[in-house]
This record gives C-alpha cells, structure tokens and sequence, in this order.
C-alpha cells in the first residue's frame, strides 16, 4: 500500500518536470537568438520581411501564448519541418530513434556484464590481479573521450586488422534489410528470421557499442567494487560468516543482493549518458540514428531537427529515471518514503 | 588557543600564519606524497596548467600558419606530431590547444562553481518558497541528458568560445546547488551556527563567513571531477561543429578535422589531440580520487 502511495507521488512529480522540460525546450526554439526567423528570411531581408514572418509564425504574440501553441503542436506530434530532409522532424525522428534506443540498450547490457562481475571479483580478492586491472579499466574507461576511442577502435579493427565490417550503416549494403517491424534492426532481423542481415547487423554494431560502454564500463565496476566492499564489512556479513555459512554463499546471496542496489539507482544516469554520447559515437560509424540527425540539422543550420531531439530524449530520459525509482522502491523495502 | 599551543609545540621556527597554514595543508600534502597515483594525477594537472600558460613558448610553429608545401607530413625532427592537411604543425596545435582547453574549463567550471555554491546556500540556510522553486528549476536541467542540453543549448545560442563556457556552465551549475545545499542543510544544525547566530551575526554573514568555509572540501572533490567533464564536453561540442570555431586550435576540433585522414593511414591527426585529453582528464580524475580520499575516507576503493 505504501508503494501505491509512493509510485502514485512520484508518477504525479513527473507532471511539473515535464512541463519544465517542455519550457526549456521551448525556450530553445523560439526565445534565443538563434531563433528561426533570421534563417528563414535570410540576413538581407528588411525589416517589413521580419516583422510578416514574425506574424506568420505568431512571434508577435506574448510569449505565455506562444507557449501555449508549442505546447500545442508537440502534443499533437508537430515539432517543426526540418528542411535538410525535407520532412516533418517528427517523422525524421520516428525513423531514427529505433537504432539509437538500440545502440544504447546494446551498449547498457555490455557495460552490465562487463562491469558488475569485475567489480565484484575486484572487491572480493582485493589486491589480486583481476583488481588491479579493474582499478585500471575503471578509470582508463571514464579518461577517454568517446569520439577519440570510436576512432581508435576502427582505426585498429576496420584499417590495420580489417576484422570490422565498415564503419557505414548498420548492416552491409549488399544485403537486404530485414522488414521494418519495431524500427530496431537487430529485433527486425531475428523477427524475420534472417541470419545474414543478423550477422550483419551485430558486426556493425559492435563497436560502437563497445566505444559507447567504454566509460560506462569504467564507473560501473567502480561503483559495484567500492559498494560491495562496503557490504563485506557490514555487521550482517560478519554475523552471516560468523553462523558458519560457506564464503560463497555469503558473499553471492547475502552481500551481492545488497552491493548491487546503488548500481539499479545508476541506470538511468548511464541511459542518459549513453543516449548523450550516441550523438558522437552515430556520428562516427556513420549510423543513422537520432545522434547523426542532430549532427546533420547542425551542420545544416536546421534547428528545428535538433530541438526535437533534445525534447524526445529528455522524455525518454525522465520515463527511464521514473521507472528506475519505481523499481528500486520495490526490490529495497527498506527504504520509506 | 589552539594556535598558540602548536607554534609553541610542534612549528616553533614558523611564524603563527605559517603554522596556521602549515596545518591547511599538511595533511592533504601527506595524502599527495605518500599516494604515487595522486601524486601523478597533481603533476599531469600541475603540467597541463603550465603547458597552458606558457603555450606560446613551448610550440614550436605557429599554430594557424598553413604551409600546403608540408601538407600531412608523418611524425618528424621538424614536425613532432606530424602535419595536417594544410602543412599545420599538429604539436603546435595541441599545445596552444591546451590553452584554449584551460580556459573553457577554468572560466566555465569556475562559473558553475560561485553561481551554484552561493544559490545552493542561500536556498539551504533560508528554505521557503524560493528554495521550492531553485529545487524545481535544477530538477528540470537535471531531467535532460547533460550532453544533450548543451547541444540543444548550443545549437540555439550559436557556435563559439563564450557559449561553449556558459552551456558547460549550465549542465554543471545545478550539481554545486544541490551539494552546497545539502552541505549548508546539515551545517546549520550544529552548535557553532547558532553560536554565530547568537552573537548576532546577519544571515549572509553567517551563511558566507561561517558555515561555507566548512562546506568547501566535499564540493572541492567535485571541482575537480567537473574540471575534467567540462574538457570532455567541451571537445565533444567542438567536435560535433558546435564548440570552438576553426582554424583555432581545440583538440576536440582537431580530431573531427583529422578523421577523415586516418583511413588513409594518417592517424597522427587524431592520435595526438586525442591522447592530449586523454592523459589530461586522466589527470583531474585521479587527483579527485586523491582529494575523495582525504576528505571522504569512508569512499576510499
């Protein structure tokens, strides 16, 4: 009952964050100085061509107003046209989100993987070897800039060693995508069954997976390290040895359970981090995702396509933080709110 | 009293505001010496500080000179770090680089640091309605992605130096409120606040005079960490064409104008400006594990 209460608090504490996200957004497009007007009637137009442009978009009316009709037209799935593609930025991103979901869940899993049993052996046999390299990884990983350790990656395995695929697309050009079903094209392949476009798509997304878990990888076995060492020395630990349960079972059942708490809690921020840092590592492997859409709308002065981006993956990125809190609140009953 | 005893005791060739200093640092000049790893990370800071400065005496070209007759030169007696593709002595460009770097890190971190520490206090010692409505507004800048709000902020306010530093700026600032708040929340409770407060002393006076002093070394932790996030997302919005502006040297810059060479083999164009950030946020990171261990020994790993 108290978690219904809970989850019910923090579902309504979404509302004023979203509107806030919203505002700034807003606030992005229409009040800054790199408003659209001045691109779209060019630098010498007079100053009767500004003020009919003006008109025509509403700039003329009181900001709350304007406010308002953004709101508006967002809710109605209108962010604006982004003349670079020719489309309605809304259709642009409903293309490209799928892949970069992908590329940052992929990356998320790896960084799991990897991180969490390294930092846990780290904290069990401290000061062994598997330590030291985890001492080393973690904070080598969060050293390097993601677009320089991308380019290292395909230096080494596309140019030198030619084991990757590429670094165009997310599957080989000579073989036929699989149907578009969910937009993501590791799922559309294995949904139609089709091995090779399969193959394809994982040799392309490796790497930039990796590039993109590399830092992750870093924080993640810090933290699991420094969390479960905490737990080894807590009273409950010792009491557990101390009843004469096996190492393994106290240090796999009781210790890990609790250890691995604050890493759930940091889900969301690395989700965070890794839809930020896809718009660098896209844009490198030449992935068509939402991260080499905003590049592109910024080389081509397009606005409009970067400020949906920044819109759309804060959303994300508060429904992934509110689903991080709700699911924390259930697995530690310890904590009252 | 204190004072008096240690000069009299332990320092008595210094004079009582040696001591006093003397204390201020004997201890984190302990840590430093006798942790090799924190010592490395102070140097590499200590280094890229006077590689800043002294930028112009150290490069061995200038940094924006072109010269196709020496165009993508590899490595070399006369060009260190190679050329690039105008004939620009890559070394150069990564020391003068350097400056730049500095500068966006200092003046930005250094913005977000007084601006955040001094919100984040008031809203902490006066609570109320405004408090309410600070908390509110860092909630929503924390709701984006950090790299995501600086592009969406750098793209409307336009490329350039000045931007670059106000957005780095923003994505950091709401983290020195939350600290400091937090700092100034539990420090009000003690006994030396009210004892402040007995005496008489205005809210500022207290706030600022009093307790921020012993709020400062957690927040110092964060300063440097943050130090070495702001080069990274500096180099990451110059290298996505939203940051420093060409023919500047930035290393983020130079890598996104070396790409396009390194599968023709010229990897120097990356390799280089790239290393340079690396070893430098290497740096700042392990000198914050430094300072975490001094100020916070329960996080020690």
């Amino acid at each position: 009952m108290r978690l219904l209460v809970y989850i019910t608090k923090r579902l309504l504490l979404v509302i004023p964050t979203l509107i806030g996200v919203s505002f700034v957004c807003f606030a992005l497009v229409r009040v800054l100085p790199g408003n659209p007007v001045y691109f779209i009637v060019g630098p010498y137009a007079t100053e009767e061509e500004i003020a009919k442009v003006k008109t025509e978009l509403g700039f003329d009316r009181p900001i709350p107003e304007q406010y308002l009709i953004y709101l508006d037209n967002v809710l109605h799935g209108d962010l604006g046209y982004a003349w670079h593609t020719s489309q309605p930025v809304a259709d642009d991103i409903k293309q490209r989100l799928p892949l970069t979901i992908e590329l940052a869940t992929i990356s998320l899993i790896i960084t799991l993987i990897v991180a969490v049993p390294l930092g846990v052996i780290s904290a069990v046999q401290r000061g062994s070897w598997v330590d030291n390299i985890a001492r080393v990884v973690a904070v080598v990983g969060v050293s390097m800039p993601m677009f320089w350790s991308g380019l290292l990656l395909i230096y080494m395995f596309f140019y030198k060693l030619d084991w990757a695929p590429p670094p165009m697309g997310a599957i080989d050009l000579l073989i036929e995508a699989p149907p578009r079903v969910t937009g993501m094209i590791l799922l559309d392949s294995l949904i139609s069954g089709n091995w090779e476009a399969f193959g394809s798509a994982i040799s392309h997304l490796v790497l930039p997976a990796i590039t993109l878990a590399l830092p992750m990888i870093g924080s993640i076995t810090r933290m699991t390290r420094s969390s479960m060492a905490e737990v080894l020395h807590s009273d409950y630990v010792r009491t557990a040895t101390a009843f004469g349960l096996p190492r393994r079972t106290v240090i796999y059942r009781d210790a890990l359970q609790n250890a691995l708490l604050p890493v759930v809690t940091m889900i969301g921020v690395l989700y965070g981090f890794a839809l930020g840092g896809a718009v660098l590592v896209e844009m490198i492997f030449g992935l068509t995702g939402m991260g080499s859409y905003s590049f592109g709308s910024i080389m081509n002065l397009d606005y409009a396509g970067v400020q949906g981006v920044v819109l759309l993956v804060a959303i994300i990125f508060v429904i992934i933080n509110l689903l991080v809190d709700i699911t924390y609140a259930i697995i530690d009953p310890r904590i009252s709110y | 009293m204190t004072v008096v005893d240690d000069v009299a005791l332990g320092d008595a060739g210094r004079p009582w505001w040696g001591a006093r200093l003397w204390k201020r640092v004997e201890y984190p000049a302990y840590i430093i010496r006798r942790n090799p790893v924190t010592l490395f990370g102070f140097a590499v800071v200590v280094l890229f500080v006077i590689v800043g400065l002294a930028a112009p005496l150290l490069a061995t070209h200038d940094p924006t000179a072109v010269s196709p007759a020496d165009a993508l030169k590899s490595p070399s007696r006369e060009f260190w770090f190679g050329t690039d593709q105008y004939g620009r002595d890559v070394y150069s460009r990564v020391i003068h680089a350097t400056r730049v770097d500095l500068f966006i890190a200092l003046s930005s971190v250094g913005l977000a640091f007084t601006i955040g520490t001094v919100l984040g206090a008031l809203a902490g010692y006066y609570g109320g309605a405004t408090d309410m409505l600070l908390m509110r507004i860092v909630d929503v800048i924390m709701a984006f992605p950090p790299f995501i709000l600086a592009m969406g902020t750098a793209a409307a306010l336009g490329a350039g130096m000045a931007n670059i530093i106000y957005v780095v700026a923003l994505i950091q600032a709401p983290i020195y409120v939350r600290l400091a708040r937090g700092e100034i929340l539990s420090a009000k409770e003690r006994a030396y606040a009210d004892a402040a407060r007995c005496l008489g002393n205005s809210g500022p006076r207290i706030i600022f005079g009093h307790l921020l002093p012993n709020c400062i070394p957690p927040i110092l932790v964060q300063v440097a960490v943050n130090l070495s996030w702001a080069i990274l997302n500096a180099a990451g919005l110059s290298f996505i064409g939203l940051g420093v502006r060409p023919p500047t040297a930035e290393w983020g810059l130079m890598i996104n104008e070396g790409m396009s060479f390194m599968l023709s083999g010229q990897l120097w164009l990356v390799l280089f400006p790239g290393m340079a950030i690396f070893i430098t946020i290497l740096g700042f990171n392990l000198l914050a594990d430094g300072l975490r261990d001094v100020f916070d020994p329960r996080l020690r790993w």
